[in-house]
């Protein structure tokens, strides 16, 4: 059997103000294409297909137009196995799932659905499970752990309200439902949105993520494979588990890193895992280097389309670079100008340093904090560090106000 | 401050008990619900409840707390629990209510607080800290260090307030910063400077005063007074001193006699004491003698109590030799039966070194069997492969046929597109040619039709001619008329004004004859007439030439359009002419009722019928060729469509092509793997043989391990009796030479004992040691016993022996010792007689002078010294007052530079700090804000006026990269100033969480704004948010729906009709990626 995984499409994404869905459209036609040459018996999307609960018309559609083609390009039985990830809003892409099953289209937005059973040429059953991203409203999670037998933290969940529960806590509720049926398959597939513990962050992803959201990829043990959802590179937290990845980088942080689909051949006990890279229409870069270079450049840059954020090295600020650079590259991100932190002291826009001058005073010590605070006002109006007696003089005026006071 | 737990009830919308669980929030959360739900009464109730006053200090607000929900007499109650400084407070606080009476009505209850601060000694976890509104509203001020305003700006970061520092002016600016930062202790410090200053000012001014008073104390001249007292004073001392050395030595002499005679009696006595020792020396020598006696019977008892035991050893030892050999003698009797033993074992060994190298023969079979199993099941499944592999080779060989085929079928044959394109081609030229003749037929109906026209206008044009010639020769005939009626006239008038003899105007005659004719009635034409009559005839005369022109003018028209119509007929039959040909083909047989284009024919067209006809024609023969190029051109689409598709086949065959080539290298590959494993299954089968060695091996391996065991255990028997055997030999060996050199040390022994005896003389004669040694000995221990002394007596005799010759020696020593010191003594004084009565009388005379001196000297010495100390106080006077003196030019000095009055300058300390804060803040502000807007936007403070006169430089400008121009912040749009006044809000807060006397910002809550971040933007506001917070818990309140998606962690407010409620969604995290 073949299957092809992708995830987090996080159609209708718009980066810094430009509407990503034209690249994204292309990067779906690759994926088409490649559908249509290996021909895979599902195609598994582990989530976030939309960027946001209530996505934009227009990503709808290119949504729509994808699985389409796919099935199309597929031309015999390919079943769809989609599920909502964070970013998507569940009921809303679960609309008319049951009878989009009929067409090969599995939407899964419930915990507790049933698995897409598939059957190989041998008559072996091939089932495959999904859950989708879990939150408080997708599953009667109070019920479950109650029947679990697990009383739930001890306390009275307050008069606030339900209480949060941690991923992992929500995760073991639902296999506990599925680990019991596995048996009864040949095969058993998983296709999940969530944060394995272990793995990579990629900068597209706020770091939002608590280590309370993460889950033992162990949890997937039982499973011939896991196509797992929810961050952005392609990895493997565990064994027999993968993260396909975004199809697109979306940040220039990312631009280095491959980013492709997942083809997976599994026969009986063998387990293939290729991941395969595309190529993006327009990469998502950072040019770095003077302003008159980085004109010089612009003039036989074939990259003259792709998203670019500019880092101007110039010792002094460069006048208007927005005009000039915005009319070589029409799809500019940013422009960062190191003349700026070098003069306002803050060269590297991750240290939280003191500058100078504030660095030599004292904290918590009124005192030492008024006596430098006098050596420099003394010198900015008398142009000299005031002598020694001068010092001895303020500092027992300092040390007499300081005692008057409340 | 953190706050940790707030529970408020009847208070604003609230009427229920409510929670907020601050610490189950966690460290980066969102308050949310619709405007008006009271997100920000939960901080009203925050404020109220640590200082009870509303932020802003609105009036009456008290009175607003209780909830309008609430019933008459309930309590609205604020508690509010937090931590500072590693403390845990707590506040009870209920707001002013009307509380029932029992007589029926209600009374107003005054405000209560309570402050607690957490403690583990009391069992509620809380103890009382402060009781009373008043004293809980002093205590928090004490302990926050903030006025309830002033933490509702901190604190409860009001988004909207920021902006307006944002927007602020330096005057108002630094006002906000005042509040914010300990700048009064710098206020202070300038103020003491100055009160300072004058304070040195008076001290100088009261030391001048008392200056004057000690130089009018002291007199004209006060040193040389005091000279001639120090000499007189000196004088007296001198006496003095003389008068004390003599009395000192009268004293000392009296002493040395004194002392003399004590020497004297204690010599004599220590003398006595020697001779009363020496008496009794006889008596202590006979002591002595016997204690030596009693010593070495001792000596002797104890030589005889190791011959005892030597005895005693060398009897026991003697017997243990004996049981020993008696026990070998028993081992060795086994002997016959071991060796039996030995030779089973030895066989047995043989056996089972044979039967173990059959063992690894077989597990060497073994291990080949399981590689040959393991082999087998590795070519079963490399065929496997190998077969799919080959099925997907074929199916795509297949595919690739196929896809070659397809192409082939659709490639055109060779030239026949380039016919069809030549022929399109002609046939394109044809219609142009047919285009033409038409073209030209239609010129040559349009130039029929002109010509038709013209003759129409020709035929009415002559006729209006002939109209035109009727009306001039009207005219001319009236004119005439006319013209001869007038001429009568006139004449008519003439003669009629003639007089006889006057001369004739007109011929000069003197003469008139009388009329010719009576024309009285006669009238003439007026002039009118005669005008309209000519105006008449040059008017029909020029119509007339106006007619004959347009005539000549269209005749000349009418030939030039003869002349063409013929050139046009001409040019009609030569396109005709040419087009025949194509007719020729078109109509193969004779054209049916095409006649126009015989080709025999000479083609001129000439008469409009002629050229009517054609034109019917040349349509027929149009249509009929407008139909076969549509045939052809259809072709040629035809050949497009077959390439096309065949291009789309030769990509998809490029595919399968690479697919194949894929396919192939893995089938290749899964060949080459067979081939590997069935080689190497051929090459185990070799050496594995046939048979599962499996039984035989299990066999062997029982039979090993019991002959294993049995060889074990004569093994261990042998071992054991050996062992025994060993022992006691080893054991007789080491005991019989001990029991030998036992006899031999008794012997010694009993000879020594022998000797000592004798020594001692307990023994008498040294001969017969041999015969009735052992009596003679027996005897003379017991002689030697006899001797003997209890230990303790002798001790005792011992020591008063010892105690006597050490008393003797003692009492030698003292009595040479006084004798010693009484010479020296003696000889000190010389020959002179003692006489102790004279001595004391000159001391007495002594003593009294040296009194009288010291007096004298005594009472000048008080006057010198007080008029030293005048002295030296003036001294010190001048010395302090020169001190302030210098005091005070400093401090003028230092006050003078902080209040900033310096080289015209105004720059006043505290504003110069202020500044120096306003800077910090905008450069942490500056590094958030670059963050939050991508390296867009920088802040920095206006340059230049931080020296101005007056002013505190706390202008600021928005540096932006991209432009890489500053521009005043009021320029910023709506999103960039909330980023703007968030990053300053947060610059603030670490500029002053580095300050002593400001609370420690432990907790930022946001109030609104993130409705004018658009979605991206929000994203990366709330990440960069949650990244720069550090340990600072940060609330977001926000009526914004979107925020709920991207921040789990939240308080909902929600409205009813009957109040607000919350819900908390705490602790955990959803994550967001």
């Amino acid at each position: 059997m073949r299957f092809f995984h992708i995830s987090d499409l996080h159609l209708g994404k718009t980066l810094r103000g430009y509407d990503l869905l034209d690249d994204q459209s292309f990067i779906l036609g690759k994926i088409v294409e490649a559908i249509a040459l290996r021909k895979p018996d599902a195609l598994l999307i582990a989530g976030d297909i939309y960027d946001r609960a209530v996505p934009p018309v227009e990503a709808v559609q290119l949504f729509d137009g994808f699985l389409a083609s796919a099935l199309q390009a597929a031309d015999k039985d390919m079943a769809i196995v989609a599920i909502p990830g964070n970013h998507d809003s569940g009921g809303r892409l679960g609309f008319g799932a049951s009878l989009l099953a009929r067409a090969g289209l599995h939407i899964i937005a419930k915990a507790d659905s049933e698995p897409v059973v598939l059957r190989d040429p041998e008559g072996k059953t091939w089932a495959i499970w999904a859950l989708p991203f879990l939150h408080q409203a997708n599953a009667p999670w109070e019920d479950w752990a109650r029947k679990a037998r697990r009383p739930a933290d001890g306390g009275d969940p307050g008069p606030a309200g339900p209480r949060m529960r941690s991923q992992e806590e929500m995760l073991g509720l639902a296999l506990a439902k599925i680990t019991p049926r596995l048996a009864r398959n040949d095969h058993n597939i998983m296709v999940a949105h969530c944060f394995a513990a272990g793995s990579k962050l990629s900068e597209s992803e706020s770091g939002f993520v608590g280590s309370a959201e993460q889950v033992s990829p162990g949890f997937f043990a039982d499973f011939d494979y896991t196509a797992l959802g929810h961050l952005h590179s392609c990895q493997s937290p565990g064994p027999k588990v993968w993260y396909s990845g975004a199809p697109l980088a979306f940040g220039v942080s990312e631009a280095e890193e491959e980013r492709g689909y997942i083809e997976i051949n599994l026969e009986k006990e063998h387990c293939r895992v290729e991941f395969f890279p595309l190529a993006p229409k327009r990469r998502i870069r950072r040019a770095l280097g003077s302003f008159e270079e980085l004109l010089e450049r612009a003039n036989v840059d074939p990259g003259r389309d792709d998203y670019v954020e500019f880092q101007l090295l110039d010792r002094e600020a460069v006048m208007n670079a927005v005009g000039r650079l915005k009319s070589l590259y029409p799809r500019l991100l940013a422009i960062r100008q190191l003349a700026f932190d070098i003069s306002l002291g803050v060269e590297s826009g991750d240290r939280e340093e003191d500058s100078p001058a504030w660095e030599k005073r004292s904290r918590g010590d009124s005192l030492k904090t008024a006596k430098a605070d006098f050596a420099a006002f003394y010198r900015e109006m008398k142009g000299s560090d005031p002598a020694e007696k001068e010092m001895a003089l303020f500092e027992e005026l300092a040390k007499e106000a300081a005692d008057a006071s409340p | 401050m953190r706050p940790r737990k707030l529970s408020i009830e009847n208070f604003g919308p609230y009427r229920r008990r409510t929670c907020v669980d601050f610490d189950a929030l966690g460290e980066f959360f969102l308050i949310c619900g619709p405007t008006g739900s009271g997100k920000s009464t939960l901080f009203d109730a925050m404020t109220y409840c640590l200082f009870g006053q509303a932020p802003g200090g609105r009036q009456g607000f008290e009175a607003e707390l209780v909830s309008d929900f609430a019933q008459p007499g309930e309590k609205p109650l604020v508690e509010f629990e937090f931590s500072l400084a590693g403390s845990s407070y707590r506040i009870l606080r209920r707001a002013p209510y009307s509380k029932p009476k029992r007589a029926g009505g209600f009374a107003e209850a005054p405000p209560a607080a309570t402050l607690f601060i957490a403690s583990r000694s009391s069992d509620s976890g809380w103890k009382v800290l402060v009781d009373g509104v008043k004293a809980v509203n002093k205590r928090v001020t004490e302990l926050i260090g903030l006025t309830a305003d002033e933490f509702n700006k901190i604190i409860l970061l009001p988004q909207g307030e920021f902006q307006q520092f944002l927007e602020m002016d330096s005057t108002k600016r630094s006002e906000v910063l005042e509040k914010l930062f300990p700048v009064d202790l710098y206020e202070r410090i300038t103020e003491l400077a100055k009160a300072k200053t004058q304070e040195a000012k008076n001290g100088l001014s009261s030391l001048d005063a008392e200056l004057a008073r000690l130089e009018a104390e002291l007199g004209e001249e006060p040193e040389a007074e005091l000279k001639s007292l120090r000499e007189e004073h000196g004088s007296a001392r001198r006496t003095e001193t003389g008068a004390a050395a003599a009395l000192g030595d009268a004293e000392r002499r009296l002493e040395l006699e004194r002392n003399i005679l004590a020497r004297r009696e204690r010599a004599e006595r220590a003398d006595r004491t020697v001779r009363e020792l020496l008496g009794r020396e006889g008596e202590e020598k006979s002591r002595l003698e016997r204690i030596e006696l009693a010593k070495a019977a001792a000596a002797l008892q104890a030589l005889s109590r190791v011959f005892t035991n030597v005895l005693a050893k060398a009897e026991g030892l003697a017997l243990k030799a004996g049981q020993l050999s008696g026990e070998l003698a028993g081992l060795e009797l086994e002997t016959a039966a071991q060796e039996k033993a030995g030779q089973r074992a030895e066989a047995l060994e043989g056996e089972l070194a044979e039967d173990r190298r059959r063992l690894y023969g077989l597990e060497k079979a073994l291990l080949l069997w399981r590689r040959r199993l393991e082999a087998e099941e590795g070519l079963r499944r490399a065929r496997a492969e190998e077969a799919e592999s080959a099925r997907l080779v074929s199916q795509e060989l297949g595919r690739v046929e196929e896809l070659k085929r397809e192409i082939e079928a659709l490639r055109p044959a060779a030239g026949e597109e380039a016919q069809v394109r030549a022929r399109l081609e002609e046939l394109r030229e044809q219609k142009e040619l047919l285009a033409a003749l038409k073209d030209e037929g239609g010129r040559q109906r349009r130039l029929f039709d002109d010509k038709a026209k013209l003759e129409e206008e020709l035929r009415a044009l002559r006729e209006d001619r002939r109209t035109a010639e009727a009306r001039v020769r009207e005219a001319q005939a009236r004119l005439s008329r006319l013209e001869a009626e007038l001429a009568l006239v006139e004449a008519a008038n003439l003669a009629a004004k003639l007089k006889p003899g006057q001369p004739c105007p007109v011929c000069g005659s003197l003469e008139h004859p009388a009329l010719a004719f009576e024309f009285a009635d006669k009238k003439a034409a007026s002039a009118k007439e005669l005008v309209e009559a000519r105006e008449e005839r040059i008017k029909a005369a020029s119509g007339l030439a106006s007619l004959d022109a347009r005539l000549g003018l269209l005749s000349s028209r009418m030939e030039a359009l003869c002349e063409e119509i013929a050139a046009s007929g001409r040019e009609l039959g030569r396109r005709a002419a040419a087009v025949s040909k194509i007719v020729k083909t078109l109509f193969p047989g004779a054209p049916p009722g095409v006649s126009a284009f015989d080709p025999g024919r000479d083609m001129e067209v000439s008469d409009a019928e002629e050229a009517l006809r054609l034109m019917d024609d040349l349509e027929l023969v149009v249509t009929r060729h407008e139909a076969w190029r549509g045939d052809v051109e259809k072709r040629l689409l035809d050949f497009e469509r077959r390439r096309e598709k065949s291009e789309a086949e030769g990509y998809r065959l490029s595919q399968a092509l690479q697919n194949l080539e894929l396919l192939r290298s893995r089938a290749d590959e899964d060949r080459r793997k067979t081939a590997i494993c069935q080689s190497s299954l051929t090459e185990i089968e070799r050496e594995s043989g046939s048979v599962d060695p499996h039984p035989a091996w299990e066999a062997l391996s029982l039979e090993i391990q019991s002959k294993g065991k049995e060889l074990e255990g004569l093994r261990k028997a042998k071992r054991d009796w050996e062992e025994a055997v060993a022992r006691v030999r080893t054991r007789l060996e080491t005991i019989l030479p001990e029991e030998k050199a036992a006899r031999e040390e008794l012997e010694k022994a009993k000879r020594e004992l022998a000797a000592a005896l004798a020594e001692k003389g307990f023994l008498p004669g040294r001969g017969g040691v041999s015969e009735g040694l052992d009596r003679a000995l027996a005897a003379a221990l017991a002689e030697a016993r006899k001797a003997l002394l209890d230990p303790a007596l002798l001790a005792a005799q011992e020591k008063e022996a010892l105690a006597y010759r050490e008393s003797l020696a003692a009492a030698r020593a003292a009595a040479e010792t006084e004798a010693a010191q009484l010479a020296e003594v003696s000889g000190s004084l010389g020959d002179e007689k003692i006489d102790l009565e004279a001595a004391r009388a000159s001391i007495e005379s002594f003593r009294l002078a040296r009194d009288e001196a010291r007096l004298r000297g005594e009472k000048l010495s008080l006057r010198v010294d007080r008029l030293e100390k005048a002295l030296f106080r003036r001294e010190g006077l001048l010395e302090q007052r020169s001190r302030v003196e210098e005091g005070s030019r400093s401090l003028y000095g230092l006050s003078e530079l902080l209040r900033g009055e310096i080289a015209g300058r105004r720059l006043p300390f505290k504003n110069y700090v202020l500044a120096m804060y306003f800077r910090e803040v905008i450069r942490r502000a500056s590094i958030h804000l670059s963050r939050m807007s991508e390296g867009r936007y920088y802040l920095k403070p206006e340059e230049g006026q931080s020296s101005g006169r007056g002013r505190i430089g706390l202008g600021l400008r928005v540096l932006d990269s991209w432009t890489g121009q500053d521009r005043p912040s009021g320029t910023l749009s709506g999103g960039e100033k909330f980023l703007t006044s968030i990053s300053l809000a947060l610059g603030l807060a670490d500029s002053m969480r580095e300050q002593s006397g400001a609370v420690s910002l432990e907790s930022v809550f946001i109030d609104e704004g993130f409705g004018s971040l658009d979605e991206e933007s929000l994203d990366r506001a709330i990440r960069v948010l949650d990244k720069i917070r550090g340990s600072r818990v940060i609330g977001i309140v926000s009526h914004v729906p979107e925020l709920k998606t991207r921040i789990p962690a939240r308080i909902e407010v929600e409205k009813s009709n009957a109040g607000s409620g919350l819900r908390q969604y705490s602790g955990l995290r959803a994550g967001d990626v």
